[in-house]
C-alpha cells in the first residue's frame, strides 16, 4: 500500500511540475464561465449587430439554454483538452524507460496502472466539479432553475462517459506505447460509438447516450430509466479496458 | 454611452474573472517562456507572440506542444 501511496504522490508531483494542475484549473474555470456567459450575451450581441429596424424575436434566455451551452461545451472541449492533456500518461514512461528502474526494484506493475488511473480519476473529477459548480452558481445566479430536471444526474451521465473515454485512452495508451496511439483508439473508439449509434435500436444501450441524452433528461423528454442500461455497460466497459490494461502491462516487454 | 456602461456593469460578474484568468494566464506563460528558452520548436519570439495573442489556446499550446523537457537546466 505504501509503494502504491507513493507512486501516486509521484504521479501528483510529475502533473503539477508538467502544469497539468494549472491547465486543468484554467481552462475548466473558463470554461465554467463561459457557458453562462455565452447565453447572456447573445441576445445583446445580436441587437447590436442587426442593422437598425430589424425585428428580432428572440426569447429571454433560461436556465436550460445555460445548460445547454454546458453539455455542448463541456463533452467537446473539455473532454478532448483532458484527452489531449492526459495522453501521454504511460507512453512517456514507455518511451523514456523511466519504470524500468522502479520495476526491478520491486513496483508491481498493478500498482503503476492502479496509481495513473487514480490520478486521472482524481483530475477528471476535479475538472468536472470546477465547470459544473461554477456554470451551476452563474444559472443559479441569474435565472429560476426549478424548470431544469436532473441536474446532477444529467450531468452524472457526461462524467461517467469521460471516465470511459480516459480509460480507453489509458489502455491505447499502454498498448501501442505512443501518445498516438491512445488518441487514435480513443478516436476510433468514439467513431465506433457514432456509427453504432446511426441504428435507432442501440439507443437503449450505446454508452453515447451518456453524452447525447443529458440535454433531453433536463426537459424531461428522456425519462431515468432509459439511461440505466448505458450507463451499466459503460462502467462494465470501463472495468474491462482497465483489467485489460493491467493484464496487458503484465505481460508487457519494457 | 451611457447603455454602453450599463451593458459593461451587467456583465461584469463574468468579465472580471474572465479578465483576471486570461491575464495572469498571459503574464504567467511570458515569464515561462522568458526563463525557459528551450523549445521543442519554434523560437521565442515566436511563442511570445503566441502565448500574448492567442488567448486561452495560445499558453496552452505552449505548455502541451512548445515547452522544452528539460525545462532549460541544460546550459
Amino acid at each position: 500500500m505504501s509503494s502504491w501511496l507513493g507512486f501516486l504522490k509521484k504521479e501528483w508531483t510529475e502533473s503539477v511540475k508538467s502544469y497539468k494542475l494549472l491547465l486543468t484549473l484554467l481552462i475548466f474555470s473558463v470554461l465554467g464561465v463561459m457557458n453562462p456567459f455565452i447565453v447572456k450575451i447573445t441576445p445583446t450581441l445580436m441587437k447590436n449587430f442587426m442593422p437598425e429596424g430589424t425585428v428580432l424575436n428572440l426569447p429571454d434566455p433560461t436556465a436550460i439554454d445555460s445548460w445547454l451551452q454546458f453539455y455542448k461545451n463541456f463533452p467537446q472541449m473539455g473532454l478532448f483538452i483532458f484527452i489531449l492533456l492526459f495522453s501521454t500518461m504511460m507512453s512517456k514512461e514507455l518511451e523514456k524507460g523511466t519504470l524500468v528502474i522502479l520495476l526491478t526494484k520491486g513496483l508491481r506493475r498493478s500498482t503503476v496502472i492502479t496509481a495513473k488511473f487514480a490520478m486521472g480519476f482524481t483530475y477528471w473529477t476535479l475538472a468536472f466539479l470546477l465547470t459544473f459548480i461554477i456554470t451551476y452558481s452563474y444559472t443559479a445566479f441569474y435565472w429560476d432553475q426549478s424548470i431544469v430536471q436532473h441536474v446532477f444526474l444529467a450531468a452524472g451521465c457526461v462524467y461517467v462517459f469521460g471516465l470511459l473515454l480516459f480509460t480507453i485512452t489509458l489502455w491505447g495508451n499502454t498498448y501501442f506505447a505512443s501518445a498516438y496511439g491512445g488518441l487514435l483508439v480513443t478516436v476510433v473508439a468514439v467513431i465506433a460509438l457514432f456509427i453504432v449509434a446511426i441504428f435507432p435500436e442501440s439507443a437503449s444501450w450505446n454508452p453515447l447516450q451518456l453524452l447525447t441524452a443529458p440535454p433531453h433528461m433536463l426537459t424531461g423528454e428522456v425519462a431515468l430509466v432509459e439511461m440505466r442500461t448505458p450507463f451499466i455497460i459503460a462502467i462494465g466497459t470501463l472495468f474491462i479496458f482497465l483489467l485489460g490494461t493491467i493484464f496487458h502491462f503484465n505481460k508487457k516487454r519494457l | 454611452m451611457n447603455t454602453d456602461l450599463d451593458l459593461l456593469i451587467e456583465y461584469l460578474p463574468f468579465i472580471i474573472p474572465l479578465v483576471l484568468l486570461q491575464v495572469g494566464l498571459a503574464i504567467f506563460s511570458v515569464i515561462h517562456v522568458i526563463r525557459h528558452p528551450h523549445y521543442r520548436f519554434g523560437n521565442q519570439v515566436l511563442w511570445l507572440l503566441i502565448v500574448l495573442f492567442i488567448q486561452f489556446i495560445g499558453p496552452l499550446i505552449y505548455f502541451i506542444a512548445g515547452r522544452g523537457d528539460e525545462d532549460g537546466r541544460i546550459h
